[in-house]
């Protein structure tokens, strides 16, 4: 298992796609853990004598409305935004796994209500989902977090549980149980750890989607509250003078977009790395 | 084989798995904070309520008795129609909703159309053309697209396009000059999405053995693409755009804030910016059933294209 | 003499990625000549054939010169390559499963031999010719899809449309790989009276000296002797033909075959009584396995021959005790279910019977962790228990810690016998253990089976190779529509 992780990421490493996200991921990270140490200019301090201005040496990429560094809370919001993708993504893989795998071992009847349960879930298209629960939920961080991670773990869920089923039918597994392993065994050393590559891998594919959930309803005014620096919230802060401080339009959406692009070419790097 | 009893039990497991849903969505109710009979009076423009009015209305809404029967009595008028009264406005839910929809019909319907035949025609040309430079050119230009969330394209193209070079219109009147730019932001991430699939679906039926038996017998290469590749790579393809119509209802929400689109998405996030439970409710009820047709649709069409499926079933 | 229909002349042949699969081969083949390419995979002998055709993928550059019916292959416009193909020579693939688009009907795959050359198919040539080739009620089966046909009438109907303008050359690739025996001498038999010059592909040497004129045997790219198939059968003059020809499991005719086995006074390991296997299929039975009784004493190894679809994977499956049986009774040394370990499988997929992620010695050993064990040995024990047995089969050279995808698929089987030997087994069940091997390779297999016999376990073997199991068996039973004879 371990070292057949360590065989995906350098083979990931070796592609040069793969190692673009990867460096990406590795900077937008950075940013995230170490961006409040980089620009020493507080994000929230408001100065209304510099408001608006163009990027500048002291502004590098210019202040809004007001007169908030731009750069600072660019850094600043990193956090919130790289690491809203980092839980949620890690929230759903692990409610997905726990579910789905234990719903395929269990077996049953078990399983057979645990399945119309995820199927009740998947009936109702995700974003609708996250919508509805951040209205009953009130607008958030951590609540918006909570509604991404609540309408999209059931996919996953299933997904575990297909795995495992299509596992236990694996002759080594047949073999295992002939010769007398115990169940738990055999799941810990035969099907888990397979599901969850195979899993994690999926994850880090719909990684681009999530991010782009997140920062949409972010943008809608369901995440981060002011004066708090986000992306998305940033966006749409500052809509209304995009006309005459473009700068305040291009920099999250630059931001928004290398995040997405980075996790969509760590993810197809994956999948080939995987195949 | 007949077909209709199939079709039937897949609408029946499809009712039991709506019901389960209805649960979830009902829910939202009773987990909500505030007293619903109190935020009806008050949009109705009560603003202090007497007591009495108060236990006369919960009464009336049944907030009295045990949940289970609250959930049959709110299940009932459902069913009906009746979505009760939005709690900003006061007016039905279901007359709320049923203005709203034409528009984001409308958009709904030029983004599929649109989506699709961007996907399959990029599909084709990256599959007949693999690794020469159509291709590659294609399928940089679908990684972009696929890397840049909608409401941000919407953004851009109204920023630079809209008021530099009054193209189109800021604030829409949900018309169909106007469907334009926010249906192409929302088919750029779809189309790339679904010409990715289908491009995958086109090599991989390219390299069947089936494909080389035509090959063999001296077929053409785009008649081996039309006729053996295109429909063994449909079934993945129409099972993709099934989930994609669904979740459009899900996802114009954004777009539609955006371009000021006057469509049922706008008018969920402003419910949930007051919190205006029955508005989100009906409004992911309208998602949910929209998006449970449409995947029930393509599995239909799925079994039409392919012998197999049809096979399997009967 | 008249001029050959398909003629190499000193052909190498590199694919986009480097790999030069064909090596100066010349080669010819005359009209109405049979000529079989014999191999083993990846020896280059598809390759060619393709080639034949101009069917390699783009970017791989072919040197020398290939000339069918007098067209020069390596130069001609796409437009008289299309020309040449179907109308000219056909091509007959491997696995006819595969071969056919699964969306249309087998008729449209008929008549695409005409359509694909913008010509009206002939609807009553198409079904004569099925007729012809043997499937019976053409008129009706003709619409149904290819799922809903057996593996030797598709690769019938493949024939048919191969063959359908009468070409002067037909390349058939491994025709007859994914059909049992019967099938396989039927359809090479049809083949033949196509008049046309058939470029006959294969790995199975025994099976293609029958119907082919000449022989040409391939290893590693290079043609290393080719001559008339008499005189190849008779005189083999490279070693390497030699090996092919007695590689078949004669060679390990095991000598106490009629003799006292060894442990017959213990029982038997095994005793089915009467089992039967019926599943439900939306109200209609299906029975699988009918009234089949079978006893297997220690030390003998029992061969199940029978066709696909006999019924003898569900039998091994009850043999198992992975599924009950729904009647009759089995005994496993006289308990209703076996004891851990009792009953090991060794699977048709010697790879896939391996955890991909698991190093060698984990696998091998996995049987000692068994819950039933008091003594469960450490890592280190195990790696030296591994290493210990790998050095008992001849596999000393293996390292312990190499991961299944690092070793051939002959040593993945054997491997797989390890782990099924190191649960101390009383009975083997092998299904198809050899199918995915060269003879060779087969030969090491069948070789530890005999000795884990000769220790006294019991083997069941099931192939559809006659010539196998005649050869290591002690008795052979045959499977048909779920019911057993001797």
């Amino acid at each position: 298992m371990r070292t057949y992780g360590r065989g995906i990421s350098r083979r990931l490493w070796g592609q040069p796609a793969g190692r673009a996200g990867l460096l990406l991921a590795a900077l937008l990270s950075l940013m995230a853990v170490g961006g409040g140490a980089l620009r020493d200019a507080a994000p929230d301090r408001m100065n209304l004598a510099e408001k608006l201005q163009p990027p500048s040496r002291r502004h590098p990429l210019g202040t809004d409305q007001f007169g908030r560094d731009q750069l600072a809370r660019i850094l600043d919001g990193s956090r919130r935004s790289v690491g809203a993708a980092v839980i949620v993504m890690a929230g759903v893989l692990i409610a997905g796994l726990t579910a789905g795998i234990a719903a395929g071992l269990v077996g049953g009847w078990g399983e057979a209500a645990a399945m119309r349960g995820v199927d009740v879930m998947l009936a109702i298209p995700s974003l609708a989902l996250a919508l509805a629960i951040s209205g009953l939920l009130g607008p958030g961080y951590a609540n918006l977090l909570l509604a991404l991670t609540l309408s999209n773990w059931a996919w996953y869920a299933r997904l575990a549980r297909s795995y495992v089923l299509l596992a236990r039918l694996r002759p080594d597994v047949i073999a295992a149980r002939m010769a007398g392993i115990g169940w738990l065994r055999t799941a810990a050393g035969h099907i888990v750890p397979g599901v969850a590559v195979r899993l994690a891998i999926v994850a880090t594919l719909d990684l681009g989607t999530i991010i782009i959930g997140f920062a949409s309803l972010s943008f809608l005014g369901l995440g981060v509250q002011p004066p708090d620096a986000e992306w998305g919230a940033m966006l749409a802060e500052s809509r209304l003078y995009f006309s005459t401080a473009p700068w305040l339009l291009i920099a999250p959406a630059g931001a928004i977009f290398l995040s997405v692009v980075a996790a969509n070419l760590i993810g197809n790097g994956l999948r080939e790395a995987d195949e | 084989m007949n077909p209709v009893p199939r079709i039937l039990a897949r609408m029946i497991e499809m009712s039991v798995t709506l019901l389960g849903a209805s649960v979830l969505i009902w829910a939202l109710l009773p987990l909500a904070p505030g007293d619903p009979a109190l935020r009806t009076l008050q949009a109705m423009g009560n603003d202090s309520p007497r007591a009495a009015e108060v236990k006369a209305l919960r009464e009336q809404f049944g907030l009295d008795r045990p949940l289970p029967l609250q959930y049959l009595a709110w299940l009932g008028r459902a069913l009906r129609g009746d979505l009760s009264h939005s709690w900003q406005s006061g007016k039905p839910v279901g007359a709320e909703l049923a203005r709203r929809l034409p528009a984001t019909a409308l958009l709904a319907v030029v983004t599929l159309f649109l989506s699709i035949a961007l996907s399959i025609a990029a599909a084709l040309i990256s599959a007949a053309f693999y690794r020469r430079w159509p291709d590659r050119v294609l399928r940089a230009f679908t990684q972009l697209a696929a890397s840049l969330p909608g409401f941000l394209l919407g953004l851009l193209l109204l920023q630079f396009v809209v008021l530099r070079f009054g193209i189109g219109r800021i604030v829409s009147a949900g018309s169909i000059e106007d469907v334009w730019l926010p249906a192409l932001c929302l088919s750029a991430g779809r189309a790339a999405e679904w010409g990715q699939l289908l491009r995958a679906g086109l090599l991989d039926a390219l390299q069947a053995r089936y494909s080389l038996v035509a090959a063999a017998r001296g077929a053409t290469p785009w008649r081996i693409l039309l006729r053996y590749a295109l429909p063994n790579a449909m079934p993945p393809f129409l099972a993709a755009i099934g989930r994609g119509i669904g979740l459009l209802l899900g996802g114009v929400a954004v777009i539609e804030a955006v371009f000021s689109w006057p469509g049922l998405g706008s008018l969920a996030v402003s419910a949930i910016a007051a919190r205006d439970l029955p508005v989100i409710q009906g409004y992911v009820i309208l998602a949910t059933l929209s998006y449970v047709a449409a995947g029930l649709l393509a599995d239909l069409a799925s079994e039409m294209l392919d012998p197999r499926l049809r096979a399997r079933e009967a | 003499m008249s001029e050959p229909v398909l003629k190499y002349e000193d052909v190498t042949i590199a694919y986009p990625n480097g790999r030069r699969a064909v090596l100066g081969v010349s080669l010819e083949i005359r009209p109405g000549e049979c000529h079989a390419l014999v191999g083993e995979s990846g020896c280059g002998k598809t390759t060619l054939g393709r080639a034949a055709l101009g069917l390699l993928p783009g970017g791989t550059r072919i040197q020398g010169s290939i000339r069918v019916c007098g067209i020069e292959i390596t130069r001609a416009a796409p437009a008289d390559m299309r020309r040449l193909r179907g109308l000219r020579a056909g091509l007959i693939a491997q696995d006819p499963f595969h071969a056919f688009n699964p969306l249309a009907r087998v008729e449209d795959h008929v008549a695409e031999a005409w359509r694909a050359h913008r010509m009206q198919p002939p609807q009553e040539r198409i079904l004569a010719q099925l007729t012809e080739m043997g499937i019976p009620d053409a008129d009706a089966r003709a619409r149904q899809y290819p799922h809903e046909w057996s593996g030797g009438m598709l690769q019938r109907a493949t024939i048919a449309a191969a063959a359908a303008h009468r070409p002067a050359l037909l390349v058939a690739d491994e025709p007859t790989s994914a059909l049992d025996a019967d099938n396989a001498r039927g359809v090479l038999e049809l083949l033949r009276t196509r008049q046309a010059a058939v470029l006959l592909i294969s790995h199975d040497l025994n099976l293609v000296a029958r119907f082919a004129d000449r022989v040409s045997i391939m290893k590693e790219g290079r043609i290393l002797e080719s001559g008339a198939t008499d005189e190849i059968m008779r005189r083999p003059q490279h070693p390497y033909t030699r090996e092919l020809l007695a590689a078949p499991p004669r060679a390990f005719k095991g000598g106490e075959r009629d003799g006292e086995l060894p442990g017959r006074k213990e029982g038997f390991a095994l005793e089915a009584t009467g089992v039967c296997k019926t599943y439900r299929q939306r109200g209609r039975s299906l029975v699988a396995v009918d009234r089949v009784s079978l006893r297997a004493r220690r030390g003998e190894i029992l061969g199940i021959c029978g066709p696909s679809g006999s019924g003898k994977s569900t039998l091994l499956r009850l043999l198992a005790a992975i599924e009950p049986p729904t009647g009759g009774s089995i005994a496993f040394g006289g308990k209703p279910v076996p004891d851990a370990g009792y009953v090991m499988p060794i699977f048709q997929d010697p790879v896939g019977s391996l955890d991909a992620r698991w190093p060698v010695w984990r696998t091998i050993t996995e049987p000692l962790l068994a819950s039933h064990r008091k003594e469960r040995p450490g890592r280190a024990a195990r790696r030296s228990i591994a290493r210990e047995r790998l050095g008992t089969i001849g596999l000393a050279s293996i390292d312990p810690e190499a991961r299944p995808a690092e070793l051939s698929v002959g040593q993945c089987q054997r491997i797989a016998i390890l782990r099924a030997l190191l649960a101390e087994p009383a009975v083997l069940l092998a299904d198809e253990p050899t199918s995915a091997l060269d003879a060779l390779h087969a030969g090491a297999i069948v070789r530890l089976l005999q000795t884990a016999a000769a220790a006294g376990t019991a083997i069941i073997l099931v192939s559809h190779d006659q010539q196998l199991l005649q050869a290591c068996c002690h008795r052979v039973l045959r499977m048909r529509e779920g019911e057993l004879k001797e």
